[in-house]
């Protein structure tokens, strides 16, 4: 690790942590790997910092400045990131589950692959941000705004994404359609490579076991026929992405 | 109802709105209100609680309603030419025969809305917009960008620009599905 042009370890750090008054300014400083767990780091200036592989599990970092941040590989699992500044930050591959990044300026960051199940996002500013295979399995996007974020072989099985804004969502489509199930669902298309995942209410699966379950559960009713005609558009859209 | 935290009838209401023009009802708790046919054009209705009020042939061009909570408001032929809808949660509301013409709808929560259907998707237009298309006796209008007419116009409109390639593919398949909603709502 190093701060400031210093090399230090681990013990040196924790003994800075000390030292130094809150907030902390570790602008462009290297803290690969740190431990930093629930470390309190509030409204830190993180701006550029190197943070990839460090542990900040439980840390709270509530309006931190981390945009450009790397944070790849890093372990942010039930840290606190409400109305965090991390755009442009790289958290490909990190674990953010349960985190709660409310109102967190994303815009742009990369989270290919990362994990972001159970994560509360709910308004925060997604727009432009890679979420590539990321998994966010239970997570909250309500209000968020998605604008033109990717969402292409995303898992997003029991995740709350009504009221999101998806214009312009890439990878993602979305209906609201009434008369489309007795609960009114919502439906969501996720493009993955060779195939697409549907999710309406409780339903997770590919669009062909969405197609035989439409056709075991409708037929060729009212709903089997508004579903056949969606299947179909779906399949359209998914080449269209090819 | 209240109106800044003071407790107002419905007579009182109707004053208010027949005196302010545009009128200022900002964060106003109107729940179950009775604004059949009301004159708001271009009223603040920000955050507005109108949980199950009576909208129907309002006239609410260039309202703002961003985040106003419409849940089981019934809209039916109201008048929203240019209004904001961003953040509006609009489950169980009734916008069939509504005016959405240059409406912004991006954002707000649909589900559960009847007459309306909203599809979003990239690669229909340009700037990705979002497609809304809402149930009017004997035909169904198209909300696409700056576009706002009939279903029928709207199929002439992408027969004649797009044609059969990639966005032509994906709109035909969109069409048949909305003539198949109409046909069965």
């Amino acid at each position: 690790m190093r701060i400031n042009g210093n090399i230090i370890d681990q013990d040196e750090l924790n003994a800075l942590l000390l030292a130094m008054p809150s907030p902390y300014d570790f602008t462009g400083g290297d803290l690969t790997g740190a431990n930093l767990e629930k470390a309190n780091l509030k409204g830190a200036y993180l701006t550029s910092a190197w943070l990839a592989g460090a542990n900040l599990e439980l840390a709270e970092l509530e309006g931190a400045y981390m945009r450009g941040a790397n944070l790849e590989k890093a372990n942010l699992k039930y840290a606190n990131l409400l109305s965090v500044n991390l755009r442009a930050a790289h958290l490909a591959e990190a674990n953010l589950q349960g985190a709660r990044l409310q109102k967190a300026n994303l815009e742009y960051a990369n989270f290919i692959e990362a994990n972001l199940s159970a994560a509360s996002l709910e308004g925060a500013d997604l727009t432009g941000v890679i979420l590539k295979h990321a998994n966010l399995k239970g997570a909250d996007l309500k209000g968020a705004v998605c604008f033109g974020a990717d969402f292409t072989g995303a898992n997003i099985k029991g995740a709350w994404l009504d009221g999101a804004n998806l214009k312009g969502a890439v990878g993602l489509l979305s209906l609201s359609m009434p008369g489309m199930t007795a609960s009114d669902d919502m439906l969501y298309a996720v493009n993955h490579v060779s195939h697409v995942m549907i999710k309406i209410g409780f339903f997770w699966d590919t669009l062909e076991a969405f197609e035989q379950h439409v056709l075991d559960n409708y037929g060729t009713g009212k709903e089997g026929l508004m579903i056949a005609s969606v299947i179909q558009m779906i399949r359209a859209w998914h080449l269209s992405n090819k | 109802m209240h109106i800044e935290g003071n407790l107002i009838t419905q007579v009182q209401l109707e004053e208010i709105i027949a005196m302010a023009k545009p009128c200022n009802l900002e964060g106003a708790n109107l729940k179950d209100a009775y604004l059949y046919g009301a004159n708001l054009e271009g009223a603040n209705l920000k955050g507005a609680y109108l949980y199950g009020a009576n909208l129907a042939g309002a006239y609410l061009k260039d309202a703002s309603l961003e985040g106003a909570n419409l849940k089981g408001a019934y809209l039916y032929g109201a008048n929203l030419e240019g209004a904001n809808l961003e953040g509006a949660y609009l489950y169980g509301a009734n916008l069939e025969g509504a005016n959405l013409k240059g409406a912004y709808l991006d954002g707000a929560n649909l589900k559960g809305a009847k007459g309306i259907l909203s599809l979003s998707t990239t690669g229909m237009t340009a700037s990705d917009d979002m497609l809304y298309a809402v149930n009017h006796v004997g035909h169904v209008m198209i909300k696409i960008g700056f576009f706002w007419d009939t279903l029928k116009v709207f199929e002439q409109h992408v027969q004649d620009n797009y044609g059969t390639g990639k966005e032509g593919t994906l709109y035909a398949g969109a069409i048949q599905f909305l003539h198949i909603w109409h046909q069965n709502t």
